[in-house]
């Protein structure tokens, strides 16, 4: 039972981030993942330094606005550059982990964190911190999971249509009247929330990973793009059915495991691109 | 008393070296480039820990140098032979590379090592850990950055500003692209001691930043100005981490430079 609350509720923020990972792999803005999983991490503490729980949807919430500030530091930042954008991206987010590294080592005994965890997340834990639902007890982190999961799926099933307009043709998504940048910050808030309830089961950097690597490896074996949606899908939920498994096989971080077989999946999809290219061609 | 003024010594010079190097990174446009190798680096230092299973600077920079190198060769052959584009690429490298980091890093953890211990000042950093022998290390690494970028700059210039115009005149843009792939390498390992993996790109990026916004034309004047912020932010966050020992030294340097970056910015009109 203890496996199954793990990987079920890995698989559904595994799924979202895919299908979100998606859209960001389009739109070149997969680093941005990277920035938005550090940039949160004061957002974390303060809100469990406020609220004194972890499970509340203002917590959430709170957590989540540290996301979109990241960015618009970003875009402050890139008005003073001529354009940096890399700069711009690096300076604004690891300036707020700093803080948040700092507030966990100054508050770690309040917080409930320490930098351990924050790197590694707690995947391990989950089945083990429950609350009561009228009669049944679930994981803390399922109600989380389930709701950032619905709104995604909310989302891709909507705006699926224009995301693709914006992220092929920006110029002629902005010339039919859509507006690029509410799509983005809704794209980014998305992004945020769902790194937050994916913070405390992956950790800060291995978030990137489930969102990066299915899109990634099915882009690599697929020219159709629902074709990849679904591939990424697959891939997300198989690599961590496998690498959680690999974990309780050969110890280790459960979350690290999960990575390195998306890796080694990744790696497997390449040679078969080469193969195919190469029989092409 | 003499430990603090080696820390001082050696924060300054790894300071003054990612200065030096920050400014190629972030004028190429390849700061996030940087955190990618410094991400990386972690396997490397584990899987040397795991190796010879002591804490040996020489070795552990061995395997740092070994995996950013592999992470960088990694990026580029994706590059060149898939149609991902060059974000997708610098993600999944980094989280495949801190991954491996990590997952060794857990399985010496779990293993019976008095030495272990030292290798959590690798994450977020401790320049109090720096120890007479780094300093040796980090004067000879500052000394070889100083004098390839003095008889390289105008090569560097010209391969970055102008790619056609430097191969006419016979700067090869790929051989300069290798120089500073060594020289961010070096500078990244050195740096990790200070600020540790996940914030050393800040490091790079934020003083060379402050330094283009204060000089933005003359070259000579942004590495001066990029060097003095460096140190200077090292040495504050050095100090202010003195008085809060459960803190590591990184977040510390980090958070004083982007205040710093971000008074500096502040004062800075929008073009």
């Amino acid at each position: 039972m203890q496996d199954f609350w793990i990987i079920l509720i890995v698989s559904l923020l595994g799924i979202s981030a895919s299908l979100l990972g998606c859209f960001l792999m389009f739109r070149k803005m997969a680093m941005l993942t990277d920035a938005i999983s550090h940039s949160i991490l004061p957002g974390i503490v303060i809100a469990y330094l406020l609220l004194g729980r972890k499970d509340n949807v203002t917590a959430l919430l709170i957590a989540s606005i540290f996301g979109i500030l990241s960015s618009l530091l970003v875009v402050w930042i890139e008005k003073k550059l001529k354009n940096r954008n890399d700069a711009a991206t690096g300076i604004s987010f690891t300036f707020l982990f700093a803080v948040g590294i700092i507030l966990v080592t100054l508050f770690a005994e309040q917080a409930d964190l320490d930098t351990e965890c924050v790197l590694f997340g707690e995947m391990l834990y989950i089945p083990f911190e429950t609350i009561w639902v009228s009669t049944n007890e679930i994981p803390r982190t399922l109600p989380f999971a389930l709701l950032t999961f619905i709104l995604v799926v909310l989302f891709v099933l909507f705006a699926y249509r224009t995301m693709t307009i914006i992220s092929f043709d920006e110029i002629f998504a902005i010339s039919v009247g859509i507006s690029v940048t509410t799509w983005n910050y809704i794209l980014l808030s998305l992004v945020s929330v769902l790194t937050v309830a994916s913070f405390e089961v992956l950790g800060s950097v291995l978030v990137i990973a489930l969102f990066i690597f299915p899109p990634a490896t099915a882009f690599l074996l697929t020219k159709r793009l629902e074709v990849m949606f679904v591939l990424s899908l697959i891939f997300s939920v198989l690599t961590i059915f496998l690498g959680y498994y690999l974990s309780v096989w050969q110890g280790g971080s459960s979350a690290a495991s999960i990575v390195i077989v998306q890796g080694i999946i990744f790696t497997l999809a390449l040679i078969y691109n080469k193969k195919v290219a190469s029989v092409n061609s | 008393m003499i430990n603090f003024w080696y820390v001082l010594i050696g924060a300054s010079l790894i300071a003054a070296t990612a200065g030096i190097v920050g400014v190629w990174l972030v004028l190429r446009r390849e700061a996030l480039r940087g955190d990618v190798v410094s991400h990386s680096v972690l396997a490397g230092i584990c899987t040397a820990f795991l190796a010879y299973r002591e804490k040996n600077g020489w070795i552990l920079l061995l395997g740092a140098s070994v995996s950013a190198w592999l992470s960088l060769w990694t990026m580029d052959f994706l590059q060149a032979h898939t149609k991902l584009k060059k974000d997708t690429i610098m993600a999944l490298i980094l989280s495949f590379f801190f991954a491996v980091g990590l997952w060794i890093l857990v399985k010496i953890q779990s293993l019976n090592n008095s030495a272990k211990s030292g290798l959590d000042s690798f994450l977020f950093g401790k320049t109090a850990s720096l120890l007479p022998q780094d300093i040796f290390v980090a004067l000879i690494v500052f000394f070889l950055v100083a004098i390839i970028n003095l008889f390289v700059k105008k090569w560097l210039f010209w391969a970055t500003f102008d790619e056609e115009y430097s191969e006419s005149i016979g700067y090869s843009v790929k051989f300069v692209r290798n120089i500073v792939t060594f020289m961010s390498i070096v500078s990244i390992v050195m740096g990790l001691q200070a600020v540790g993996v996940v914030l050393m790109s800040a490091l790079l990026i934020t003083p060379a930043t402050i330094a283009l916004v204060l000089s933005p034309k003359n070259l000579s004047n942004t590495f001066l100005w990029s060097i003095c912020v460096n140190v200077f932010v090292v040495l504050i966050g050095t100090l202010i981490s003195y008085f809060f020992p459960k803190s590591p030294t990184g977040p510390w340097i980090v958070i004083f430079c982007s205040l710093l970056a971000f008074g500096v910015f502040a004062m800075k009109k929008n073009r």
